[in-house]
């Protein structure tokens, strides 16, 4: 079974619901800028129409975010340099790890729906690259299973815990966190990135999306920035 | 979106739990909620039922790692607190998932989850989940995974949690609204 220590309070073993609550609380508080703030954005009365309107989600990066300029492992276990891979093509970047029951499926979906609804045209060639942080779990085969049973079309990527680390700093993303492991069932959970990168053609990065973001929205603005459009 | 039902006696460590909920729920609301449910309690009719509701296991991508999510509707006069789940083909863990200080993703297991009097706690995506690991089955879309939801009050709920198509982050919200 999963242990109950806490992720963000380290050496705290009497983490009781009531205290997560409050460090929550604190915690949501003091995010600020929260993507879900940003998600918000494009549905100001928790309106029922399903089509945002015209309001961009995402986070506006001026300047823009320059790619990771690392060498991933890719899920045939070939080296898969990132800006070489990547250059001139809409580039979604996610980190995630594959034992995650919740927020990566669910965003995978979600982004694996939207393509689907584009369709064909601009928008729907966004490529999706999903790096597992989780190094001992998230082998290329198992990236390869995960990834297939959503839409075998997303790229997996993995590397050494340092190469995962580079290119996890170079977004700016917090520090990656992998609980122990204390009783050795192999069950633990990681605390990982929990926004969306895109790379537009231009080769960097204008919007950074929360990871909770709708389908709908993403059907609007993938193929705005497929086309060059971020503002 | 329906308030919560005006306060009931209850004890202090109810009161206290409850109250943290809903200071999470604030925070989740100002920053704007990522989802309809931010997992607080919301007010059902007190038609002295307890049930659980819509229970379903989203097919998932990892064949030995998948989520369970319902809806506990305590029509009750009393608050109860659901303090675990167990499951014959894996092993379940109550967790939310949330965004840490530092803008983390990540889960925190919920050892006792409050349900009070007159209201339901829905479990949904990117928030309250019960986390199935070590399936023993590879699910297909159409099984059935049984649970046992333990309550202090309300004792054992048995719930047969349907494995669905996994919903799109919006799809699912629609589909709650429309049934208020």
């Amino acid at each position: 079974m999963t242990t109950e220590r806490s992720l963000h309070l380290p050496g705290d073993p009497g983490w009781s619901r009531r205290r997560f609550l409050g460090v929550a609380a604190t915690g949501l508080a003091a995010v600020g800028l929260g993507a879900c703030s940003l998600d918000r954005a494009s549905t100001p009365d928790e309106s029922k129409e399903e089509a945002p309107s015209g309001a961009w989600a995402g986070e506006l990066q001026d300047p823009p975010l320059e790619r990771p300029d690392v060498t991933f492992t890719d899920m045939d276990g070939e080296p898969f340099p990132f800006l070489e891979k990547t250059e001139g093509k809409l580039s979604v970047l996610f980190f995630g790890y594959t034992n995650c029951p919740d927020v990566c499926p669910v965003f995978l979906t979600t982004f694996a729906r939207a393509i689907e609804a584009i369709g064909t045209g601009p928008g729907s060639e966004a490529q999706l690259l999903f790096v597992g942080v989780d190094v001992q779990r998230d082998t290329p085969d198992q990236l390869k299973t995960f990834l297939s049973r959503i839409n075998p079309t997303f790229i997996g990527l993995t590397g050494s815990e340092e190469v995962i680390a580079e290119a996890n700093s170079a977004v700016f993303n917090p520090p990656i966190e992998i609980e122990e492991d204390t009783d050795g069932d192999g069950v633990y959970l990681v605390g990982h990135s929990s926004k969306v990168f895109p790379f537009t053609a231009d080769g960097v990065g204008h919007r950074i999306y929360p990871s909770d973001v709708r389908q709908q929205q993403l059907v609007r603005d993938l193929p705005l920035l497929s086309e060059g459009t971020y503002r | 979106m329906l308030e919560p039902e005006a306060p009931h006696p209850m004890s202090s460590h109810r009161r206290s739990s409850i109250s943290a909920l809903l200071l999470v729920a604030l925070a989740v609301v100002s920053l704007g909620a990522c989802t309809s449910g931010d997992g607080r309690a919301e007010a059902t009719p007190r038609d002295g039922e307890f049930r659980v509701t819509d229970a379903r296991v989203d097919y998932p991508a990892n064949p030995t790692v998948a989520a369970a999510y319902f809806t506990i509707r305590n029509g009750t006069d009393h608050d109860d607190e659901l303090v675990g789940v167990t499951t014959s083909v894996a092993t379940a863990t109550v967790h939310r998932s949330l965004t840490d200080e530092a803008g983390r993703a990540t889960m925190v297991k919920v050892a006792a989850l409050g349900i009070p009097a007159g209201s339901s706690v829905a479990f949904e995506s990117g928030d309250l989940h019960v986390m199935l690991n070590d399936l023993s089955t590879d699910l297909e879309v159409g099984d059935v995974v049984p649970l046992d939801l333990r309550f202090r009050e309300a004792g054992t709920v048995h719930v047969e949690a349907k494995v669905v198509e996994p919903q799109a982050s919006g799809e699912a919200t629609e589909e709650t609204e429309h049934d208020h």
